[in-house]
């Protein structure tokens, strides 16, 4: 069966999902699915939005105090050191800072892609080099306008660290502030190169910055707004 | 509405961000506001203190350990802790069923007597309102306008995690029959939401 393009279809298995009554090998098979749809996430999200609060008609009772020392305890006992996850405003701040010298390596780098691999003349094309909070390059991007695409280039690949139940996922943040996610990075990407075609809605020169967030397996599930930590941003530069 | 409210979504929001960056006095704010609620709920699925109690340690070091990947554009902040809360509740009910060894009792007449408490809360006095945030107003409002036998049969699988047939038997009821008004309740939900959303 394919629920990929059956919204009705989607919007019901979603709903008794969260609610519970989907069992068995279809909920099992509806969880496959959720791994790797991220707009089919969000249907779930809606979805406890709107039944969760059930929860609360149940009459409030205060816990014993001994609960709260036994999570006290617990919390203490845990000291291992985790991942602080930058809220996305904050690295849009960040963004706004990246250096000079940084842009002078994003153009020496994008002279170098141009010439080797374009044809078609570097008027209207755009690049931008990608890089973690140390101003370390990961990935060089360039725009190939007449097939609507955009083409990333591994300095190193992203993917060696990344764990199984996470994904990596591309932004486009355009000048008005415009959000639009263009997609998944295939952890297959082992070459080197990922072509990316953009969404009806983003030109190639929509983007002010590109970004890749770190997200849950399949996606942050709101194409507008990533869920998780930038990891990677640069500017998207024109080139004259 | 009242502003005295302790599940202020935005107040929840900055205390779980602050959780996030392992803020022990914002952790300890947050379960001072959220825990009674939460407890209230595991209350009513577990139906003993003592297990109930175990489930809602289970879910506050999981809210501390998880707080990182909260964010309100994808959830509201009750919402969030709620879902940690009930599965913690589901897992260990499954468990214990898996075991035959333990009964709840079914009681969807009792959620017909809570919604009831928690639409007048609306106009209540301040003192014996429900504290109830405005997604479960909405929701409270909405259940009501749905056919009584098709807000039982949800609340029944929703709080006690019943299945479809489950739910049939509880109610004496054939299996298409129950599978039909949980569907339509569930669609009437989202219409009445999404228009009291809109306006």
């Amino acid at each position: 069966m394919n629920i990929q393009h059956n919204r009705r279809l989607q919007e019901k298995l979603a709903a008794e999902y969260v609610l519970g009554t989907l069992r068995g090998g279809a909920r099992r098979r509806f969880q496959t699915w959720l791994q790797g749809d991220a707009h089919l996430q969000q249907m779930v999200r809606d979805w406890e939005q709107r039944l969760m609060p059930m929860v609360e008609f149940a009459k409030a009772s205060p816990p014993r105090e001994s609960v709260w020392h036994g999570i006290a305890t617990r919390i203490q006992s845990v000291q291992a050191p985790r991942l602080s996850l930058t809220s996305f405003f904050n690295s849009l701040g960040f963004w706004r800072s990246v250096s000079a010298m940084a842009t002078v390596a994003v153009l020496v780098l994008a002279v170098v892609v141009q010439n080797r691999n374009d044809t078609t003349g570097l008027a209207n094309n755009y690049v931008a080099t990608l890089s973690d909070e140390q101003s370390q390059a990961v990935a060089v991007v360039s725009s190939d306008v007449k097939a609507k695409q955009i083409v990333l280039r591994f300095v190193k690949s992203p993917f060696q660290d990344l764990p199984k139940d996470k994904s990596l996922e591309l932004w486009s943040i355009a000048k008005n502030g415009k959000i639009r996610s263009l997609g998944l990075l295939a952890a297959d990407a082992k070459a080197g190169v990922l072509r990316i075609s953009l969404p009806a809605e983003v030109e190639v020169d929509t983007p002010d910055l590109l970004a890749i967030s770190l997200e849950l397996k399949g996606g942050s599930g709101n194409p507008e707004k990533p869920s998780g930590p930038i990891l990677f941003k640069g500017n998207w530069l024109k080139l004259t | 509405m009242s502003t005295k409210k302790t599940s202020n979504p935005a107040q929840l929001h900055l205390l779980l961000t602050a959780v996030a960056r392992q803020d022990a006095q914002a952790f300890r704010q947050l379960y001072d506001q959220c825990s009674p609620k939460l407890f209230g709920f595991v209350l009513r699925v577990l139906q003993n203190r003592e297990l109930a109690e175990d489930v809602l340690q289970e879910s506050f070091v999981n809210i501390w350990n998880n707080a990182g990947s909260y964010q309100t554009s994808l959830a509201a902040p009750m919402t969030w802790m709620i879902t940690i809360v009930r599965n913690k509740a589901f897992d260990l009910l499954r468990k214990l069923n898996n075991g035959q060894v333990y009964e709840v009792a079914l009681d969807g007449e009792l959620f017909d007597s809570e919604l009831l408490a928690a639409m007048e809360s609306e106009e209540a006095n301040p003192m014996d309102a429900l504290d109830l945030s405005q997604n479960a107003e909405s929701l409270a409002l909405c259940m009501s306008k749905l056919v009584a036998m098709h807000r039982q049969a949800m609340a029944l699988a929703f709080y006690h995690d019943l299945s479809y047939s489950e739910v049939a038997d509880h109610l004496s009821q054939p299996l298409g029959t129950v599978k039909t008004w949980i569907r339509r309740g569930l669609e009437q939900l989202r219409l009445c939401l999404a228009t009291r959303s809109a306006t």
